[in-house]
């Protein structure tokens, strides 16, 4: 009995929906700290009231926004465990380090929040509350690299030598092998035969008799608690992925002061200075995750070739110039596309293989003409992100002249506003495609080349009532989240002594 | 991997969640009844907000301390995990929607203070209170479930029946149990807050004694149905009761005794709705409400080592026997016990850190 198409796209979109929510509480959380450890550090600096006003302010908005992504965190902690329980093999195994990791540095993010908030202007030496909110963005940097060092692996499954590659000839080696073979092997046979037996889970054989028994007769699954933090496809996304979330946030707090100066015109000149402060740390950053983007798409030509080609549009080999000037100064380098992937197919080198009485050539053949069907979606994103990326390389251009042709800019403040309010939903979109981008990619696997998502989602059928349980929970998460925020703002507590907007 | 170092991780994470989680929803209802009595005398308002106040803060705790038993449980125990995902499936929802209900309603309630007429904020509060009931209400299934494991068919493949699973006779009388003792710890907790507060105001003062007796009182009901929990185990989970009473009836096969700690809680429950009698009497002598907070945490710590370290060397008890811990421990690597150590002291660090700032900001009001 497989699971329909249908039923599982509807479960893999409801935890899309989920993520994504989750990942604007992240954005505020990483992106405003680092926005805050910059802003109060010129604050006492400089000795400017404005700035130390708006660092206050920031920090109570990251207290809400953390005490509401705990809580979406929670929610989509349990739809991982409860609707793709499957996964709890890898995270009693390859995410176990990063997982265990996350929450000494989730506590420590907690404890010095509190800390933060609680004790701006109780020291004497300001630069002491300056050290509690930068050890605390280290702790939220450090939460989200763990964070996405476990979803690295499952795009670039690093220490698992050439298992991949057995099924898929076009497949790169991820590594050394830290796995034991035999062991991911078995498992994957056991996946395979219960997909097309009556109870079609394979999360229903993450239980201690089949885990015990191949430990048992295999040893232990992981040589290395290390390996998914260890692998460079993992080092390049940590970089790519806090710098997209950080310029997010950084892009959030400068859209909200451009709107107050063009809303508040006696106030202009006063939200104008705060948003040049706050978007040029942010046009900075846009300017090194172009330089980072381009080590990402390494990552991706090295260790995903079928996301590759989507994103490249290469249904048949062919030229990528954008790729072929950054990696091998050559616009003109033919890349491999669909046809060469499908072509070193059939030219498997072991087509008698088996797996679960499957044929690894079938395996691979099957999966692969899967993957390229995702290559028109993939395409589209991805275009559309560059797209909107080159608008905010454009912007952040202009963000920087205005610092070095002040008296170009004069009278032109107004341009520069709407610009940074432009960038309020320019920079999510564009960390929004980049992550559909690199999921769709990786597709049809949960774990390229290894797992499917008919693999590790639950053997319970996925109800209306979950359903409106997760959709609902996030909705009303996500209105309080913003409420409140809005609240808080508009009358602060007082001890704050940041007055009210 | 040696079973020692995870059943002590867990069990020092678990214990702190509870002892929080207990806390919180006890506070709730007290920051209720407060309201309630403020409608008719204005005074009880400060004690209400100052009960509401501590009761924010430990949801943050207890909800770190939450996701944090959901990770050691998946990377400790996996396939335990697993097992109880599947057969679970539905007290697990009903904990999910728990936590969204009781932060929409703790939101609700601080922001509509003063700014809608009483009684809806009343209204409010009632479901806010009732919304922390929500949360045990699912995951005390897990621990009925590890007691008695109905709905369990077959563990490979893993097959159940979720349903059947709502049917286990363990968890009403151990719900209730926890239900009444959270009460009990959460009032206790207010109690000594209050207490500590009425130094400085003595209006206070009175509302910890109305604490320390309700307080004090809910133990009549957690020990009766601490008996209707106990003598269930006798029929549904032997082993676990032959642990419990080892040391005082003639029982069947254990390899356990926490007899004395059962016997340890039970005195203490009874010392306690003894002093929370007399602190209601004599709300001046403060030591008394200082002392009832600790001997409720304490008495759920020994409650809780009974029931969990009453199962060893099982981790789910099947009648007179188990299946064994090391089933279901994680041997899928080597887990390194500088990694596990490590963690736990950051974590327990920063957490003293934390209830410090909690409690300056709460009790000393400093920081305000």
């Amino acid at each position: 009995m497989e699971l329909s198409n249908t039923y599982l796209r509807g479960v893999l979109d409801l935890s899309a929906l989920g993520i994504y929510v989750h990942a604007i509480t992240i954005a505020i959380v990483i992106g405003f700290s680092v926005t805050l450890t910059i802003t109060e550090l010129l604050g006492i600096w400089k000795k400017d009231v404005s700035l130390i006003k708006l660092a206050k302010q920031i920090s109570l908005v990251i207290v809400i926004a953390f005490v509401f992504g705990a809580a979406t965190g929670t929610l989509v902690e349990f739809g991982l465990i409860q609707v793709w329980n499957g996964v709890i093999l890898a995270i009693g195994s390859f995410f176990f380090a990063p997982l265990y990791l996350e929450l000494a540095a989730f506590t420590i993010e907690a404890t010095l929040l509190v800390a933060l908030l609680y004790t701006w202007d109780k020291f004497k030496n300001p630069w002491t509350h300056w050290t509690i909110t930068f050890t605390y963005t280290i702790a939220a940097l450090l939460s989200g690299a763990l964070i996405t060092s476990v979803n690295s692996w499952m795009q670039a499954p690093w220490g698992t030598g050439e298992i991949v590659r057995q099924i898929y000839p076009w497949a790169p080696v991820y590594g050394p092998t830290l796995v034991n073979t035999e062991f991911l092997l078995a498992v994957k046979e056991a996946l395979v035969n219960i997909r097309v037996s009556p109870i079609g889970s394979g999360a229903s054989l993450v239980n201690p008799d089949i885990i015990n028994t191949l430990i048992n007769s295999y040893g232990e699954l992981l040589k290395d608690p290390w390996v998914s933090i260890m692998g460079p496809y993992a080092f390049s996304s940590i970089r790519h992925q806090l710098l997209a979330t950080t310029i997010v946030g950084v892009f959030w707090v400068g859209g909200a002061l451009a709107y107050m100066g063009l809303r508040k015109k006696e106030k202009r000149s006063y939200y104008l200075r705060l948003f040049k402060t706050v978007a040029l740390i942010g046009a900075i950053l846009l300017i090194l995750q172009g330089i980072e983007g381009h080590e990402q798409g390494l990552m991706v030509y090295l260790y995903q070739p079928t996301k590759f080609a989507m994103i490249a549009g290469l249904e048949k080999s062919g030229p990528y110039p954008p790729a072929g000037l950054t990696i091998f100064g050559d616009p003109n380098y033919v890349f491999k596309g669909f046809d060469h992937l499908i072509q070193a197919v059939e030219n498997h080198p072991t087509p008698d293989l088996e797996i679960a009485g499957m044929s690894v050539k079938e395996i691979a053949l099957t999966n692969t003409l899967k993957a390229l069907e995702k290559l028109p979606i993939v395409k589209t994103l991805y275009e559309v992100k560059i797209g909107l990326a080159a608008t905010a390389v454009i912007i952040s251009l202009m963000i920087i002249s205005s610092f070095v042709f002040k008296r170009f800019w004069n009278g032109k403040e107004k341009i520069l506003l709407y610009s940074g309010l432009a960038m309020f939903f320019i920079a999510p979109a564009m960390a929004g495609l980049g992550w559909a981008v690199r999921e769709i990619g990786r597709k049809p696997w949960t774990v390229y080349g290894l797992l499917y998502p008919e693999e590790l989602v639950t053997p319970n059928p996925i109800g209306v009532e979950v359903v409106l349980t997760i959709i609902g929970g996030i909705i009303v998460g996500f209105l309080i989240n913003l409420i409140t925020i809005y609240l808080v703002l508009r009358k602060p507590p007082k001890f704050l002594k940041v007055g009210e907007e | 991997m040696d079973l020692t170092l995870p059943i002590l991780v867990l069990g020092t994470i678990l214990l702190i969640h509870l002892t929080f989680v207990n806390i919180n929803i006890g506070l709730g209802f007290y920051s209720f009844i407060l309201r309630w009595r403020s409608l008719s005398n204005i005074e009880v308002v400060k004690p209400a907000r100052k009960v509401f106040k501590f009761l924010a803060a430990s949801e943050v705790v207890s909800g770190v301390y939450g996701t944090m038993i959901t990770v050691v449980l998946a990377g400790f125990w996996p396939t335990l995990m697993n097992i109880a995902a599947i057969i679970l499936f539905i007290p697990l929802l009903i904990s999910i929607i728990g936590i969204i209900v009781r932060l929409t309603f703790i939101a609700a309630y601080w922001y509509t203070w003063d700014k809608v007429q009483p009684k809806i904020h009343l209204v409010i509060g009632l479901m806010m209170a009732l919304s922390g009931l929500m949360i045990p209400a699912g995951f005390r299934y897990i621990f009925a479930f590890i007691d008695n494991p109905v709905g369990l068919i077959s563990l490979n493949p893993i097959s159940g029946n979720p349903l059947e699973a709502l049917t286990n006779p363990v968890y009403p009388p151990l719900l209730l149990h926890t239900w009444f003792g959270a009460l009990s710890i959460g009032l206790l907790a207010a109690a000594a807050g209050l207490a500590w507060s009425s130094k400085t105001d003595k209006s206070i003062e009175k509302w910890s004694g109305y604490a320390g007796l309700l307080g004090g009182l809910m133990i009549i009901p957690q020990g009766l149905t601490g008996f209707w929990f106990w003598s269930t185990l006798s029929f549904h989970s032997p082993y676990l009761f032959n642990s419990m009473n080892k040391s005082f009836l003639p029982t069947g096969y254990t390899l356990t005794d926490v007899s004395h700690t059962f016997l340890g809680m039970v005195l203490l429950a009874i010392i306690i709705l003894t002093l929370g009698v007399i602190h209601y009497y004599q709300p001046t002598k403060r030591w008394i409400a200082y002392s009832l907070a600790p001997m409720a945490i304490a008495s759920l710590i020994f409650g809780e080592i009974t029931h969990d370290i009453g199962r060893l060397p099982y981790m789910v008890i099947t009648g007179e026997t188990g299946i064994p811990m090391e089933t279901f421990i994680n041997r899928l690597l080597i887990i390194e016990s500088t990694l596990v150590f490590s963690v736990v002291a950051v974590i327990l660090f920063f957490t003293l850190i934390f209830i410090a700032l909690l409690y300056l900001y709460l009790v000393k009001g400093i920081l305000e």
